[in-house]
C-alpha cells in the first residue's frame, strides 16, 4: 500500500522506466542515500523515470514512514511493503537495494548496499534504460 | 472447524482490551498447528519459550501506525492456549521487527507457574528503548513496562536477546548506538546532502554490544564494531554464558563474532571471528546469528551469509561449532532450497541440534527446518524435518524445548490475513 493506505501494485507502473529503492527508516545506510535518490528524481522524472520508495519498516510503522519521508525531503513515491513480499520478489539481500526497471519490465541494474557519493553506475543505467 | 490433517479445532472468540482476540485450540494429541492473533491485525514477530509443560508465545499486533505486544500462555505442552494479554503498558508503543522480536526468561519457582520475564523494543521520541515487564501469574497479568537496566540512554538500541545464567538471574544483550548521538548532532548543522558520507567501518565503531544483568550490576560494554540492525543471540549454560553478533570487520565485512564469560557476563573473552565468509555490504543485512549450547558444552552457530554465483548474490546458511571457545570447526553448508535467512536453533535434550530458517521457493518464503547430525568422519550433515500442517507463506520461525519435545512457532501468511502457528516439531 501507499503512504495513503491505497492498495498499489508494480505492474501499474509498466511503461515507464522505474528506480525500485527497497530501505527501511532504521537502515543508516538507506537514509545517507536518499539526497542521491531524491535528485535523480528531481533530473530525470520528467524524463519518464519513476522513483519508487519501498519501506519494509513493520507494521504499525505508518506514521513513522510518512513522518522520516517528510524530515528527510524525500518528494517521491513511498510504498510499504511491512511484509516483505517485495524483498522475497527480488530476492533481495538486505536494504538498501536498488533495481532499476526497464519500460518492459526488465530489471537492467542491480545495486547491493547504498550508493555512494560520486557512484555514477546507477545514473549510468537510468539513462541507458531511458534511452533504450 | 477441521484443519489439514482432520483434527478437530475449537474456535473461541474471546474480548481482550475491547478488541476482537482470536484462538484456536488443537485437539488432545493432534498435530497441527494452533493458531494465535488478534483479528484484524498484522500478527508477527513470534518468540517462544518452555519450561516443562509450561509454553509462552508471544508475538506483536500491529494496525497501521502502532503495534502491542501480546503473549498466550499454555499449560499443557503447547495443546492449548490462554487468550491474549497485552504485555506493553503504553497502547501501541511497541516496537518489534524480525530480527527485533521480544524475548522471554522463564523463571522456575516451586509449585507455581513460573516467572515470566519478557523483553521488547519501544520507541519514545527519537529514541529506541529496550523495555522489560514481568508476570508473577503464569502470564495473566504484567506489571508496568520499565526499562532495561543499563538501557536508558539517548539514541537507537535494540536486537537484543536474553538468557538465565545458573544462579536464575536474567541478563540481556543488545545493539546500542548511543555513541553515534554526539556526532550525529554535530553534523545537524551541515545541510545533508553535504554531510560527509562516513566509512562504513570507521561509522561501526561507534556501535557496541552491550550486556546487562537484572541484578542490579553496570553493563558490560562487550564490543564495539557491531553491524547495525541484525540480531543478536545470548545463551547461557553452566557457568559461561554465550553471545553472538554480526559484526564489521575491516573492509565492511559483515561475519559473526563470538565471545564467551566465565563470570555471568562481567566480563567477555575478545571477539572470535566464527568464519571468514568475508561478506561485504554497505547496508543493513538485517538478519544475525543464531546459537545453542549441546549438553557436552559445544557452541552451535548458524548465520546467514551473502554467497556470489551468476552475477549476483543470495543468501545461505551455515553452521560451525567451538568447544572451547577459541576455534570453530569449518562452516557447514544448511541444506537450503532456496535463499534462506532468518534462522533459530535450539539443543535439544537427546542430543540433537534443530535449526529452523525460512527460505524463498518461487518467490514466497517457506519454513524449513533440519537436525544436525555428525557423520563417521565427524563432518556434520542435516536431516531435513519436516512440519505437517503448514499453510500459505511462513516466515521468522522460533524455537523452544518444552518437556513434550521441541516446539515451534512462525508467522503465516495466507492472502492478506497474518497469524502466529505454534506446532510441536517431529
Amino acid at each position: 500500500m501507499n503512504l495513503d493506505g491505497a492498495a498499489v501494485r508494480l505492474d501499474s507502473l509498466q511503461g515507464s522506466v522505474v528506480v525500485l529503492n527497497i530501505w527501511a527508516t532504521w537502515c543508516e545506510p538507506c537514509r545517507d542515500e536518499i539526497p542521491q535518490l531524491q535528485a535523480l528524481h528531481d533530473s530525470l522524472g520528467a524524463r519518464g523515470m519513476t522513483m519508487l520508495g519501498v519501506s519494509i519498516d513493520e507494521p504499525g510503522m505508518g506514521s513513522e514512514v510518512s513522518d522520516f519521508a517528510r524530515s528527510q525531503g524525500m518528494t517521491y513515491p513511498i510504498w510499504l511493503d511491512p511484509s516483505r513480499d517485495v524483498a522475497a520478489q527480488f530476492l533481495t539481500i538486505g536494504v538498501p537495494e536498488t533495481f532499476v526497471i526497464d519500460r518492459a519490465g526488465k530489471i537492467r541494474f542491480r545495486l547491493i548496499g547504498a550508493l555512494r557519493r560520486g557512484d555514477t553506475t546507477l545514473v549510468a543505467a537510468i539513462r541507458a534504460a531511458l534511452d533504450s | 472447524m477441521n484443519v489439514s490433517g482432520g483434527f478437530p479445532v475449537r474456535v473461541h472468540t474471546v474480548l481482550t482490551l475491547g478488541m476482537a482476540a482470536m484462538l484456536l485450540t488443537a485437539g488432545a494429541g493432534a498435530q497441527a498447528p494452533v493458531t494465535l492473533g488478534l483479528d484484524g491485525r498484522t500478527n508477527s514477530n513470534p518468540t517462544i519459550a518452555a519450561l516443562g509443560d509450561f509454553v509462552t508465545v508471544s508475538w506483536s499486533a500491529a494496525e497501521v501506525s502502532s503495534m502491542d505486544l501480546y503473549l498466550a500462555t499454555s499449560r499443557d505442552g503447547g495443546r492449548s492456549f490462554s487468550p491474549p494479554v497485552r504485555v506493553n503498558s503504553v497502547p501501541g508503543q511497541a516496537r518489534l521487527s524480525g530480527d527485533m522480536p521480544a524475548r522471554i526468561a522463564l523463571l522456575p519457582r516451586s509449585g507455581k507457574a513460573p516467572e515470566v520475564v519478557i523483553t521488547w523494543s519501544a520507541k519514545s521520541g527519537d529514541n529506541w528503548q529496550l523495555l522489560q515487564a514481568r508476570s508473577l501469574d503464569g502470564g495473566a497479568t504484567f506489571g508496568r513496562s520499565e526499562l532495561v537496566p543499563g538501557s536508558d540512554a539517548h539514541g537507537v538500541r535494540g536486537w537484543h536477546s536474553m538468557t538465565v545464567d545458573a544462579s536464575g538471574v536474567p541478563s540481556v544483550l543488545w545493539v546500542d548506538h548511543r555513541a553515534t548521538v554526539a556526532v550525529d548532532d554535530s553534523l545537524k548543522k551541515i545541510p545533508q546532502a553535504e554531510r560527509p558520507k562516513a566509512d562504513p567501518t570507521e561509522r561501526a565503531q561507534l556501535s557496541w554490544v552491550y550486556h546487562s544483568r537484572f541484578d542490579g550490576s553496570a553493563p558490560t560494554r562487550v564490543a564495539p564494531s557491531v553491524c547495525y540492525c541484525c540480531k543478536t543471540t545470548l545463551v547461557s549454560a553452566g557457568k559461561a554464558t554465550y553471545a553472538v553478533w554480526r559484526h564489521v570487520y575491516p573492509g565492511s565485512e559483515r561475519d559473526i563474532a563470538f565471545a564467551r564469560s566465565d563470570n555471568g557476563g562481567r566480563t567477555f573473552s575478545a571477539p572470535v571471528r566464527v568464519s571468514p565468509d568475508h561478506w561485504q555490504i554497505d547496508g543493513c543485512p538485517d538478519d544475525g546469528p543464531a546459537l545453542a549450547v549441546d549438553g557436552r558444552g559445544a557452541a552451535h552457530v548458524v548465520w546467514p551469509t551473502a554467497l556470489s554465483g551468476k552475477g549476483t548474490k543470495v543468501l545461505t546458511l551455515y553452521h560451525a561449532m567451538t568447544r572451547d571457545g577459541k576455534s570453530f570447526t569449518p562452516r557447514a553448508a544448511l541444506p537450503v532450497r532456496g535463499p534462506a535467512g532468518h534462522p533459530q536453533v535450539v539443543a535439544e535434550p537427546a542430543g540433537g541440534i534443530l535449526v529452523a530458517w525460512d527460505e524463498v521457493i518461487e518467490g514466497e518464503r517457506t519454513l524449513a527446518m533440519a537436525r544436525l547430525r555428525s557423520s563417521a568422519n565427524g563432518k556434520p550433515t542435516f536431516v531435513p524435518v519436516k512440519l505437517e500442517g503448514t499453510k500459505g507463506q511462513q516466515r521468522y520461525p522460533s524455537l523452544a524445548v518444552s518437556s513434550g519435545g521441541s516446539m515451534a512457532a512462525w508467522v503465516q501468511q495466507v492472502e492478506k490475513t497474518t497469524t502466529i502457528q505454534v506446532a510441536r516439531v517431529p
